[in-house]
């Protein structure tokens, strides 16, 4: 039998500063600075004041491994993401029509 | 443990050239990396192919590699065992947080596959909490209305007592409460990475995302839909029964509607407060086949009607 578990909203997102946020994922400093330069993921004010939430870091992480295991420019990152975030929902969109149209096939007998 | 030939997994010959591995691993990657790849099992063998290009891209563990290889690298069973007395070189170590999740047989060769370390004495345990792991989840309009039970598939880093890396799949019913937006962030306590030594089990974090629907559209908290009527039922008016995320409701459309017409249901949108609108946009439409009865009928009323929709045109 499949436990079904609860979940808890998030009411408050998490944040991490530049510091706490290559401490933990093993990102540079300045491969994060890179990133933000080039509006790959949001932050305001100066570097003290930067906080990044776990969208950020999760784009980051994505960022720095297509950077690491695929050689992708730095500067080319921001194309790059958009681009995968643009095929991913146009997958989605797919498969979500291909089902419809699976329904409606078998609803016309 | 299976001797691993790192030069098939490449597709490359033995004598392949440094640059001609190189250029054989990039167009792999580039197929199976797991961050763009949608194949099946690309995680699975974007690892093999990157333990593959650690060792051949370096010189001195290639040359090791391929002494084992030249030796015949299997015990009498037919698996492989590192010939007695076997020591490599050149010992693999990862920076810190960039441990790759290795073969045994990466292991058996050139060491353990991380930065961690055994520990020394039987009461020197390693205490390490596990990470939180984050995914998403795309849910329908009416799913995140309704709430929902989802299965949500998710791979969570687990590490053994040395602090070894491997990934499993895990599988976990989760139950989406009504109401949940998009862009909401959804924790399942302990979900995540695996403790070591007692430490503290991640979480699993989920970010709600809205899959596009076929019929609605969202613009804040109100969502639209499009009706179509045909041109004898936007001109008499009629009623139509459409669905919303509540219930079907029934509407009229009032006699001479026109396409890109609104009609307002207050609070049938997306719950909040105040709550959403539900607005039906009305668009005419033509039937896709008329028959020679139907045409007759059209050449009368434009006989009858003799007005223009153009303002250019001369009016009657």
């Amino acid at each position: 039998m499949t436990t079904l578990f609860t979940v808890e909203q998030n009411g408050e997102e998490l944040w991490w500063s530049l510091q706490e946020l290559s401490n933990s994922s093993a990102l540079q400093p300045e491969f994060i600075v890179q990133c933000v330069e080039l509006g790959l993921v949001d932050a305001s004010g100066v570097q003290t004041q930067w906080r990044f939430n776990s969208d950020g870091r999760f784009r980051l992480q994505k960022a720095w491994r297509l950077h690491r295991d695929l050689e992708v420019q730095v500067s080319a990152l921001p194309l790059v993401l958009q681009l995968l975030d643009e095929l991913g929902e146009l997958r989605q969109e797919a498969a979500y029509l291909r089902k419809r149209l699976q329904h409606w096939e078998q609803s016309q007998g | 443990m299976e001797f691993k030939d790192y030069y098939k997994i490449l597709g490359v010959e033995p004598k392949a050239t440094a640059e001609e591995i190189k250029k054989a691993y990039k167009k792999l990657a580039r197929r199976y990396h797991p961050d763009v790849s949608k194949e099946k099992d690309a995680e699975q063998k974007f690892k093999e192919m990157a333990e593959a290009y650690e060792v051949l891209k370096d010189d001195g563990k290639r040359h090791e590699y391929d002494q084992l290889k030249a030796s015949g690298g299997m015990g009498g069973s037919g698996q492989f065992r590192p010939p007695p007395g076997w020591e490599s070189a050149t010992h693999y170590s990862a920076a810190p947080g960039e441990q790759k999740d290795f073969s045994d047989f990466f292991e058996a060769m050139f060491g353990r596959k991380g930065g961690f370390h055994r520990p020394q004495g039987a009461g020197d345990q390693m205490r390490m909490d596990g990470e939180d792991v984050h995914g998403e989840l795309a849910l329908l309009l009416e799913e995140l209305h309704q709430g929902c039970e989802q299965t949500v598939q998710i791979q969570v880093p687990q590490a053994d007592e040395y602090g070894l890396v491997t990934h499993q799949i895990k599988k976990l019913r989760v139950k989406v409460p009504a109401g949940t937006a998009e862009g909401a962030v959804l924790r399942i306590k302990g979900q995540g990475g695996a403790a070591i030594g007692g430490g503290t089990a991640g979480d699993l974090l989920l970010k709600i995302k809205l899959a596009p629907h076929p019929l609605f559209t969202v613009d804040g908290k109100d969502v639209a839909l499009v009706v179509p009527v045909l041109p004898w039922e936007a001109a008499l008016g009629c009623k139509v029964t459409i669905p919303t995320l509540q219930h079907p409701t029934r509407v009229s459309i009032p006699p001479g509607s026109q396409t890109g017409q609104k009609l307002r249901l207050a609070g049938l949108g997306l719950p909040g407060t105040p709550k959403g609108d539900f607005h039906v946009i009305v668009k005419v439409v033509m039937p896709d086949l008329i028959n020679e009865a139907a045409k007759a009928l059209y050449q009368q009323l434009a006989e009858q009607e003799g007005h223009s929709p153009r303002p250019w045109e001369k009016q009657p």
